[in-house]
């Protein structure tokens, strides 16, 4: 039998406290009876479960529409003016017949208009629908919980870099890493343990035959303040990977950290000389570390309120000497104008992510002294050929659903560099969601 | 010879003296007394607890939210689940406690980070540490006390000093009703013992053994016009499953 105290529904309309011009004399809140007298209530659904059912239902998502206007300046090139209007949205439908079982869908759905001053004509391209999850949930006697189906997945603790995140489609991007990643088909098995986590991923993407399914197990447990992950992957034909992740608090700094070690490599390599491509070390030890911390500072007065990240990695499978991707990518871009199907043997992922050291920061300011101003700032940087791209962004005081902003984003970095590859271009931007928010 | 004898006698009596008031004024016993009874009657030791909260924090700024959390509670293990309800865009969002570690999970990215109970609950005036079981014996140390009347309540005002850093400020008072030994009002101050919150606490019911306050009221001391209140509903002492307690459960109920 379930007791169930209720507060009568009155209470808190007669405390004292008129609505929300709360008694500041406080000898007054304090003058009449201290305690409540309570009434039981049986019988109904406990509150853990109705949670879980809720209302049988849901339905629900976001809507999004924006335009940007940029002028980007390219070195040696007519300006480039732009003015990209963005309209999209995600539905979801979240379906609990009963506690232990739920089906949830979330479609992804966009459509863009791109003008293009003195060139294109306009083109509206078709809506774009894609399937972003689609997953049941169920369990074993509540102690061993099953998620099936494409979603999204928490792998690794990394905030601009992950390496240990070999699960997720979607990759981390630097300049927005809070954006949601596509996540796999999969079969996840989660069984918790006190504050000890048990996983296992059995992933499907791209599986026609079943010695191709891909495995990855991971724990997190705590020791003291610290959470640690140890992880592996496995694939046939794909390089083994063992992980170990923590996060942790150092004073008022939340810290993270990965380290992973995998035999051999996916990506294809240059060799000494640019058509040498691909070379193939699948037998080679590497290793990647990243570590990093975030920090928030909310002072009384409203005037700072600043977050701030910063993150190095380190990359195993980056070029000891730069000059060889560097070659390979001056290769490319030549093949692309003289021999365009021998250009599309080269695969971009691995034109990419090809230094040794990469830092990734960003220092965000929100109310700026006070105002309605917000600023954040971005930086990539591939240390290692010294590449890299920053962005800046103003947010300026909302309008009731209007929300612009102003910036200026640019890269930098030499000729044939991860980042300052094509050419240095600085693009100062104006950009205005209207209407946009989640329903 | 003999008046230097006399005089410094008299100054170490003098000493002595003063020494024993002091000692006298420190012996802070049953004050001590009356913390730990406070912190026994607070704890749910023998039950679970889950109620709903209704928070409505007024910004001078922003204007007035209302939010509405979801609260399960074992203080066996210092576990606690918060999960928001309303408003529509945070819903979901919930913090995890288990011992010593916090985590948060954000719903749009499912992922779950370490934060602290120190920190601010959702941008209110409200802390994470206020969610959870409170030991004012173990966290402070009395510094002193004097006898006052609050509202119709005769009380103890004690001073507090944190003896370490799990508490979120490091000097507190707190006003304790005689009789029943319940806090109504706390401030809490920084290391320059500057003000910076007021909690009260006018309202409380029994649970079994356990007192609890059904209506609390932080405000922020910095910020005129900022401020909190928390109304407790829907209180419930059955057993929660253990699972409830898991970050499994947090992904089960969230879309």
């Amino acid at each position: 039998m379930r007791n169930k105290v209720i507060l009568l529904a009155v209470l808190f309309f007669s405390l004292g406290v008129r609505g929300t011009a709360w008694a500041t004399d406080f000898d007054d809140l304090f003058g009449g009876d201290l305690f409540v007298e309570l009434e039981e209530e049986q019988g109904t659904l406990p509150p853990e479960e109705a949670l879980l059912v809720q209302d049988g239902w849901d339905y629900g998502g976001n809507y999004r529409f924006s335009a940007n206007a940029s002028r980007t300046l390219v070195e040696g090139a007519d300006p480039l003016d732009n003015l990209g209007v963005s309209l999209g949205g995600q539905l979801y439908l979240d379906a609990r017949p009963d506690p232990n079982f739920r089906v949830f869908g979330k479609l992804g759905l966009s459509s863009a208009v791109n003008k293009q001053r003195g060139g294109r004509a306009n083109a509206q391209d078709p809506l774009e629908i894609s399937l972003q999850e689609l997953f049941s949930d169920f369990n074993y006697e509540n102690k061993v919980f099953f998620r099936a189906g494409k979603q999204n997945v928490k792998w690794g603790v990394g905030y601009f870099f992950s390496p240990a995140d070999v699960i997720n489609i979607g990759r981390l991007d630097p300049l927005d890493p809070g954006a949601e990643r596509e996540g796999p088909v999969a079969l996840k098995v989660h069984y918790p343990r006190g504050s000890t986590n048990y996983y296992l991923y059995t992933l499907l993407d791209d599986v026609d035959v079943i010695s191709k399914v891909a495995l990855a197990p991971k724990m997190e447990f705590v020791v003291g303040g610290t959470e640690i992950g140890l992880g592996g992957f496995y694939q046939k034909d794909k390089a083994p990977r063992g992980m170990l992740t923590f996060s942790s608090s150092l004073g008022d700094f939340a810290i993270f950290g990965e380290a992973v070690l995998s035999k051999g490599s996916d990506k294809a390599f240059a060799g000494d000389l640019p058509f040498h491509y691909p070379v193939y070390k699948k037998d080679q030890l590497f290793f990647h570390t990243t570590v990093g911390a975030r920090y928030s500072h909310d002072d009384p007065e409203g005037l700072f309120n600043l977050t701030a990240a910063a993150q190095y990695y380190f990359n195993g499978e980056g070029y000891r000497k730069q000059e060889e991707v560097q070659n390979l990518r001056k290769y490319y871009g030549l093949l692309l104008i003289t021999n365009p199907a021998e250009a599309a043997k080269i695969r971009l992922t691995d034109l990419g992510s090809t230094g040794r050291h990469y830092l990734g920061a960003m220092v965000g300011w929100n109310k700026l002294l006070n105002t309605k101003l917000s600023v954040s700032i971005f930086l990539n940087s591939n240390l290692s050929d010294q590449s890299g791209t920053v962005s800046a962004t103003l947010s300026l005081p909302p309008i009731s659903k209007i929300s612009p902003s102003i910036g200026v984003a640019f890269n930098y970095g030499g000729e044939a560099t991860e980042f300052g590859g094509l050419a240095k271009s600085t693009t100062v931007f104006a950009s205005v969601t209207l209407g946009s928010g989640s329903f | 010879m003999k008046k230097i004898t006399r005089i410094f006698v008299l100054l170490l009596l003098v000493l002595a003296a003063a020494l024993a008031v002091g000692a006298q004024d420190k012996d802070f016993t049953h004050i001590e007394a009356i913390l730990k009874r406070l912190d026994e009657q607070s704890r749910f030791d023998r039950t679970d607890f889950s109620a709903l909260l209704t928070m409505i924090v007024e910004n001078p700024e922003s204007g007035i939210e209302k939010m509405v959390v979801r609260q399960f509670r074992r203080d066996d293990g210092e576990r606690f689940l918060l999960l928001i309800q309303e408003p529509i865009t945070e819903k979901g969002q919930g913090y995890l406690l288990e011992g010593d570690n916090l985590w948060f999970y954000d719903p749009s990215s499912r992922q779950f980070a370490h934060t602290s109970l120190k920190e601010t609950f959702q941008g209110s005036d409200a802390r994470n540490a206020d969610f959870g079981s409170t030991s004012y014996s173990d966290s402070y140390e009395v510094e002193g006390y004097m006898e006052g009347v609050l509202g119709s309540f005769d009380v103890y005002i004690i001073d507090l000093k944190a003896v370490d850093d799990t508490v979120p400020f490091p000097y507190a008072k707190i006003w304790v009703t005689k009789d029943s030994e319940l806090v109504l009002k706390a401030e809490e101050y920084s290391l320059t013992y500057r003000l910076m919150r007021t909690s009260l606490f006018p309202k409380y019911t029994k649970v079994g053994d356990v007192f609890i306050p059904v209506q609390l009221i932080f405000l922020d001391e910095l910020v005129e016009g900022q401020k909190t209140q928390i109304s407790v509903s829907e209180i419930s002492v059955s057993d929660i499953p253990d699972h409830v307690f898991t970050k499994a459960y947090i992904e089960r109920v969230n879309r």
